[in-house]
């Protein structure tokens, strides 16, 4: 028989296993509270104090629940009677505690009963989860609100090509979600060819290129081709490695609208053509069947001609600027000469003999481009001459030739343009005014401009100043950017 | 005997095709004027324009689909065909269809002339 642990070593272990707990108790970075029966709060540790913000005398002697907000403290309560009035060993719950400075915290609860003596007592370990709740929050907040403005975040690698996408890039990309490796070619092969193409280069000139914004068409598995917009920044991360930062969205009801809007206005400018035709036709009739000498008659005639020209240029631009959307402007990419793209275009102009154009430099130039939109650029720039300059009766057009580019300028020796104002004259919508309105049109012609030169990959500018005339200026590469 | 030289004009627009019969009043021209594309066929077989004045944008059959069919039949491969159209995009489009010449609107009355003039020699 075992000999009988004499009671020296009870009271010995049990001051012993006090003593450990104590210490736990007191050191334990887990906010601990010990409480009686009656869910008074008998002792506190110093994480708790930490916790809450209050001091030792302030929270012993309450109860938690008084600490508790509202919407918590039905289903504590619930837990608390079934644990002091049924016997229940232990619960758990997530609560949230006001602090004392009025902050909340947010707190796993577990609370376990235990016996001393005869009395009851239960301690309980609050664990504050507050900082991973509120990035929970704002996560699901952020996937809620980037699935409703049918976007998607990524970050791209650009040194190695890794993707991080968030949740939902599959869905806007329009792929197989099972797809588990996305990288940067995987990004790029979601695009139609043309529009791969052109996204490798925008990408390939990160990170010197410090932001894109690219629209492309990705080839879905389910519901066939759609427009998605790719904006980024670039971004240094704390290794210093370079990486892109951005958003791909879905933007098929914004080009269902603009599509809309684009619909509305060809049909609108196609249909006043037809008036507008008539017009013109019977304003050649009156003229024709005018008796001679009629000086006043003609003098009106070529008064509603002027108009009527101003009209068919305002709907020409309308319906351009219209078309002026990525995608939209399709070239019809040929060789032609500068004297001849020139003569063809400001035919009527030398026909009515007020005004001379002048073609100068290099007149074997040859023009790799599409020849009508060069043209309307062209024209463009001699009707701006000729409106800003109208004393001028000579407007020269030089070409020069370099080696992988030609320069076309047209020259006018008028008032000039501030420098201040050039910087803006090809934006949308921007005019010149110096005299109040003056001047009509719609402040399209040297936006749309801008819009064909690029579209060839060249360049488009204008030098001028005060009192020392213009030369709009444009440059076209040799070989059009694929 | 009549040996004036005849064109056909056809235009969905009646106030467009009156105006083009009294452009051709003076000229040594006689014209048929017709508002329906779908005629067009029956009237270059029956009565042998010579030369044809097309709207390219009309309801139910366009002109270039006109064109085509008048292309197709080897009597009339090489009529001339003048395309009007409102469009940049016209002009390809008649081209691909077999047009001889082009024009857009709204026209000179004098460009227009000079091009038939020209082919009608």
């Amino acid at each position: 028989m075992e000999p009988a642990i004499p009671e020296e070593n009870y009271k010995t272990k049990y001051i012993e296993s006090e003593k450990r707990f104590r210490k736990i108790f007191s050191l334990t970075s887990a906010a601990t509270k010990i409480i009686d029966e009656n869910l008074v709060i008998l002792e506190v540790n110093d994480a708790l104090i930490d916790l809450m913000g209050y001091t030792r005398e302030e929270i012993c002697g309450k109860k938690i629940l008084d600490f508790a907000i509202k919407p918590y403290i039905q289903s504590w309560q619930k837990l608390q009677h079934e644990m002091w009035a049924h016997g229940k060993p232990f619960f758990k719950l997530e609560a949230c505690l006001k602090k004392k400075n009025g902050d909340l915290v947010w707190v796993h609860v577990t609370t376990i009963l235990f016996n001393d003596g005869h009395k009851r007592f239960a301690y309980s370990v609050l664990d504050d989860f507050t900082f991973v709740r509120s990035y929970q929050e704002s996560e699901k907040r952020l996937n809620m609100s980037l699935q409703y403005s049918r976007m998607a975040v990524f970050e791209l690698n650009l040194e190695n090509g890794d993707l991080m996408p968030s949740q939902g890039l599959n869905e806007v990309l329009g792929i197989n979600p099972s797809y588990a490796q996305l990288d940067i070619n995987m990004l790029a092969k979601c695009f139609i060819e043309d529009d791969a193409k052109d996204l490798r280069n925008l990408l390939e000139q990160m990170p010197d290129e410090s932001s894109i914004d690219f629209v492309g068409r990705v080839n879905t598995t389910t519901t066939g081709i759609k427009w998605v917009r790719l904006q980024g920044r670039t971004e240094a991360d704390e290794n210093n490695i370079q990486k892109l930062l951005g958003t791909v969205q879905d933007i098929s009801k914004e080009k269902l609208a603009d599509q809309y809007k684009d619909d509305f206005i060809s049909i609108a400018s196609h249909e006043l053509r037809t008036p507008i035709t008539i017009l013109s036709g019977t304003l050649q009739l009156l003229n024709r069947n005018k008796p001679d000498g009629d000086s006043k008659l003609s003098a009106l005639i070529e008064q509603a001609n002027k108009s009527l020209r101003k009209v068919t240029i305002l709907i020409e631009d309308l319906l351009n600027a219209s078309k002026m959307n990525e995608g939209q402007l399709h070239l019809n990419k040929q060789t032609f000469n500068i004297v001849d793209a020139v003569n063809e275009c400001c035919a009527h102009i030398n026909r009515e003999g007020i005004y001379q154009i002048i073609v100068e430099g290099d007149l074997k130039a040859d023009i790799y481009g599409d020849s009508d939109r060069i043209q309307q650029v062209i024209i463009n720039f001699v009707n701006n001459a000729i409106k800003y300059a109208p004393d001028e009766k000579i407007i020269r057009i030089k070409a020069i030739e370099k080696e992988d580019a030609v320069r076309i300028s047209v020259i006018d020796s008028g008032p000039g343009i501030d420098q201040e104002k050039a910087a803006h004259l090809f934006d949308r919508y921007y005019r010149v005014d110096s005299q109040g309105s003056q001047y009509s049109g719609l402040g399209l012609g040297l936006y749309i401009s801008a819009q064909i030169i690029k579209k060839h990959g060249g360049e488009i500018g204008v030098l001028s100043n005060n009192g020392t005339g213009s030369e709009f200026w444009f440059i076209l590469p040799k070989t059009i950017l694929p | 005997m009549n040996d004036n030289k005849t064109i056909l004009i056809c235009d969905d627009d009646e106030g467009i095709l009156d105006m083009l019969e009294m452009v051709f009043e003076d000229s040594p021209y006689t014209v048929i004027a017709e508002q329906n594309s779908l005629n067009v066929k029956g009237i270059v077989e029956k009565q042998s324009p010579d030369l044809v004045l097309l709207d390219l944008w009309m309801p139910v059959l366009s002109g270039d689909q006109v064109l085509k069919m008048i292309r197709k039949n080897p009597k009339t491969e090489t009529l001339p065909v003048i395309i009007i159209s409102a469009s940049r995009e016209g002009k390809e489009i008649a081209t691909n269809a077999g047009a001889t010449a082009y024009i857009s609107k709204p026209f000179d009355f004098e460009e227009l002339m000079s091009m038939v003039n020209h082919l009608m020699s």
